[in-house]
This record gives C-alpha cells, sequence and structure tokens, in this order.
C-alpha cells in the first residue's frame, strides 16, 4: 500500500520504521528531540529536499518518562513540564513542519497514541493529558488543513506495547491476543495510502479489541 | 428541587467573569462558600455578586500558572471555613478565543494556554488533594466541545481542552480509592468571549441557537453553574471521570 511513498517516523519506541518499511514504504526516520519549532522543520525541510518530498509523516514520539507510573501528586513540576507540555509541544511542532511539506501537494499525518488517554489511567495522568490533547490537535489540525489535501489521524495503541506497567489489569483483547507493532504499522499504511483518502480526525484503537469507543 | 450546598466549600478559578462567574453564583446561592480565584479585580465583583445573591463569596488574586497563588486559595478556604469540598478549574487563558492558524502557533502562545489550562490543572490537583481527601470531595475542569471535535478557529484551545478530558479521566481513577471524585463540564453559555463575538457578528447569535437543540446559548449561572453546583453535591456522590455535556443538546457526540 505504501510502495513509492515517503513516510518520515518521528520518534519511534516500537520499530514502526522497520516494518512500515516491509510494507513497501520509503521510511525516513527522525530522532528526537523535537522541542525547537524551527530546528524540526528544517529538519523535515532537509528530508524533503532529498527524498523528492514526503507524502506521510507519522508522529510516534512519546515522553519515555510519562511511561513510569507516578501519582500526579508526587511529581515535581520539571516533571509535569517534560510529561504532559513537551509532549504536546513536540506533537504540535513536528505537524507544523508535516504542514509545510504537505500544504501544496496534499499527504498524510498520523499521530501514535496510547489507548490510555481514551479510557484513564491512574498513575499515568501526565501522560495521558498529552494524548488526549494530541487526539484534540489532529482534529483541529484535520479540519484546518483538510483544504489542502491533508488528513490527520491517531492510531491509539495499549500503553503496555509501549513498555508500561499498568497497575491495574487490562481487560483480555476480544480477539485473544494483544496487538503488535506490526499491527499498528498496517493501520498507519491504510492511512497512508489512497484507500484513507476520506478518513480525518479520526482515533482509531489498534488493540485487539480492548477500547471499544462509545 | 434546589440542591443546598450550606456548609460546603469551594474554589473556582477564573472566577471574575463569564461560566466561572455562573458558577460561583450559582454555588454561592445554594449556601456554599465561594473562594473566588482571579486574577483581575472582577473577582471582587464577582464575590460582591455572590454576596448580594445571598451567599458568601471571597475574592483572593490568584494566577493559576503560581503555585504558590493556588496553594493560597486552598488555604483560604480551608482557613475561612474549616474545610475545601470541591475545587472548580475553569480558568483559561486569556487569548482563548482569539482565532489563530495551527501552522502559526508559535511556542508563547502555547505556553499561554497550556500554562493556564494544563500547568493549572496540575497545580489544582497538587495543592487541593489533602483538603478534598479530609471532606471526600471533589474535582471539577472546565472543558469544551472543541476538545473533543477539534476546531478549525480555535485549535490550541481544542488542545488543552481536549487534554483536560485525559486529565479528568486519569486523575479519577487515580482518586478513586482516595473517595475524591474528578469530573469534566462541557459548557455551552452566554459569556463576554461570546458576547464580543456576537457584537462583531451579530447574526452569529442566530447560527448558533440553530445548532443547539433547545433553541439558545445557556445561562452561565442557571444552566451550567447549577450542573457544578449538582457535581459538587452528595448527589452525585458515584458520578466520577465524566465529561458531563451541558449545551442545550449541541454535541452528542459521545
Amino acid at each position: 500500500m505504501l510502495t513509492g511513498r515517503v513516510v518520515v517516523v518521528a520518534g519511534d519506541l516500537i520499530d514502526l520504521a522497520g516494518h512500515l518499511r516491509d510494507l513497501g514504504a520509503t521510511v525516513e526516520p527522525m530522532a528526537p528531540p523535537f522541542d525547537a519549532r524551527d530546528e524540526v522543520a528544517a529538519r523535515l525541510a532537509a528530508i524533503a529536499d532529498r527524498t523528492g518530498g514526503v507524502d506521510v509523516v507519522v508522529h510516534a514520539h512519546l515522553e519515555l518518562a510519562a511511561l513510569t507510573p507516578a501519582d500526579v501528586t508526587r511529581i515535581d513540576d520539571a516533571a509535569w513540564d517534560r510529561q504532559a507540555d513537551a509532549h504536546l509541544r513536540a506533537a504540535l511542532f513536528v505537524a507544523q513542519a508535516a504542514f509545510v511539506q504537505l500544504r501544496d501537494r496534499g499527504g498524510r499525518i498520523v499521530f501514535v497514541t496510547s489507548t490510555g488517554g481514551l479510557l484513564g489511567e491512574a498513575r499515568f495522568v501526565a501522560h495521558t493529558t498529552a494524548g488526549e490533547g494530541v487526539r484534540a490537535l489532529a482534529k483541529s489540525a484535520a479540519r484546518q488543513w483538510g483544504a489542502h489535501g491533508i488528513t490527520v489521524n491517531c492510531v491509539a495503541v495499549p500503553l503496555p506495547m509501549l513498555g508500561a506497567d499498568l497497575l491495574e489489569g487490562v481487560e483480555p483483547p476480544a480477539l485473544g491476543r494483544p496487538a503488535t507493532a506490526r499491527d499498528v504499522a498496517g493501520v498507519i499504511a491504510l492511512l497512508g495510502s489512497d484507500n484513507a483518502g476520506a478518513i480525518t480526525g479520526a482515533t482509531i484503537p489498534v488493540d485487539g479489541g480492548v477500547v471499544m469507543i462509545p | 428541587m434546589t440542591l443546598s450546598l450550606a456548609g460546603r466549600t469551594l474554589v473556582v478559578t477564573g472566577a471574575g467573569d463569564g461560566v466561572g462567574r455562573g458558577i460561583a453564583i450559582a454555588c454561592g446561592t445554594r449556601g456554599a462558600y465561594v473562594v473566588v480565584a482571579s486574577p483581575r479585580e472582577n473577582g471582587a465583583e464577582t464575590a460582591g455578586l455572590v454576596t448580594e445573591a445571598g451567599g458568601t463569596a471571597d475574592w483572593i488574586r490568584c494566577d493559576v500558572t503560581e503555585r504558590t497563588d493556588v496553594e493560597a486559595a486552598v488555604a483560604k478556604a480551608v482557613a475561612k471555613a474549616g474545610r475545601l469540598d470541591a475545587m472548580v478549574h475553569n480558568a483559561t487563558s486569556r487569548r482563548s478565543s482569539e482565532p489563530v492558524r495551527l501552522e502559526e502557533v508559535d511556542a508563547e502562545l502555547w505556553r499561554e494556554h497550556a500554562g493556564v489550562s494544563l500547568r493549572g490543572a496540575y497545580l489544582c490537583a497538587q495543592s487541593a488533594l489533602t483538603a478534598l481527601r479530609a471532606t471526600a470531595g471533589s474535582l471539577v475542569l472546565m472543558t469544551s466541545p472543541a476538545g473533543m471535535e477539534g476546531s478549525r478557529m480555535l485549535p490550541v484551545y481544542s488542545v488543552v481542552k481536549g487534554a483536560i478530558r485525559g486529565f479528568t479521566k486519569s486523575l479519577a481513577r487515580e482518586w478513586g480509592p482516595l473517595g475524591v471524585r474528578v469530573n469534566a463540564v462541557s459548557p455551552l453559555a452566554l459569556t463576554p468571549a461570546i458576547e464580543h463575538a456576537i457584537e462583531a457578528d451579530p447574526p452569529l447569535a442566530d447560527r448558533l441557537a440553530r445548532r443547539v437543540p433547545l433553541g439558545r446559548v445557556g445561562d452561565a449561572a442557571t444552566d451550567v453553574g447549577a450542573v457544578v453546583a449538582f457535581l459538587v453535591s452528595d448527589a452525585a456522590r458515584y458520578i466520577t471521570g465524566q465529561t458531563v455535556v451541558v449545551d442545550g443538546g449541541r454535541f452528542m457526540g459521545l
């Protein structure tokens, strides 16, 4: 589905790059940090120059510290800024950099978030605050940038896939097995393909059937 | 039937005008003591309106991005009434209703929004927990339809309001075992911001009302404040982690 497409993967905890290559994409990884707007834009512009144009930008960056469980009343201000605010700023800056590359040619932006934000997760308040913020960012970007032929969607993956230990047991997946990074890459490939041209502002949980959005 | 909040104490952030003022008045007239937290003198006006309506209120100058200010607001409630039953985080950036293109948002505009809404939420939670545990109280955070369906005009506002829902759900799970409830409210009410927008574009009033099944834009005190008063009362003791949409039926997508 992604043959001939240039897919930039910004931040990557679960080797999406490898799986997307298997699916035919030309993958260009971008490593963190994503904390300076102009610098992120310049790096993505350089990739676009080198590859002849970007088709899909995947924001899969997550703040690692936010994946370690902690009571929000016991973290300090620096941790809050890092885990909630910096995550959202990174998503914003990557989306803005993507817009510059896609505004004239159209394209796809995909945010990888966790299903924790959909359900709420004790001891992951900062992470899920950022996660729900990213989902709103995707919806607003979808509404503003739709006229440029840009779709913006979210793929929500289970927290344990990202290495987070959950305090409470989770509901077993309806499919009887946990989702894998390959499953996630498959949905990103769909969203990056022509088949998904009318999907925008959506969140697709890829978790084997745990979260079922009301 | 009107719920009584006699003997209860609340802190309401951003209570200088708009929805926050409506919440303060609604809770105050039901008998609660309200600490009106606002960075500006309009907080004193709100406190005056609560008193005029038969309630008790004090204004405290409070910038929710400053830990010491938020702690002082909680301390004020505890010092004067001996207890805190609810913290209502309603404050948003003064630039909330300023339309912006997402590609033009810079770090400074982001900081203004996230500082008041998100860092403010975090500071409200940290500052109020001890007092709320003592009363089996609750935290209420204001979200918005923009947070649930995105916004073409107000994308940054939508991000922080979406984020508030993530905060609400996770904190409700975290604090449930402590006996403290956490809920979000998504209001539609006539506020100074909406009044300005209508002044600039009079047909907006009609367009807004047409999108509301109940046919009118709500009132901050009698429509929205009344629901917040319910949420912080014992009648809502089994409600936590929810987003209560108080908008005349405009948004039904949950």
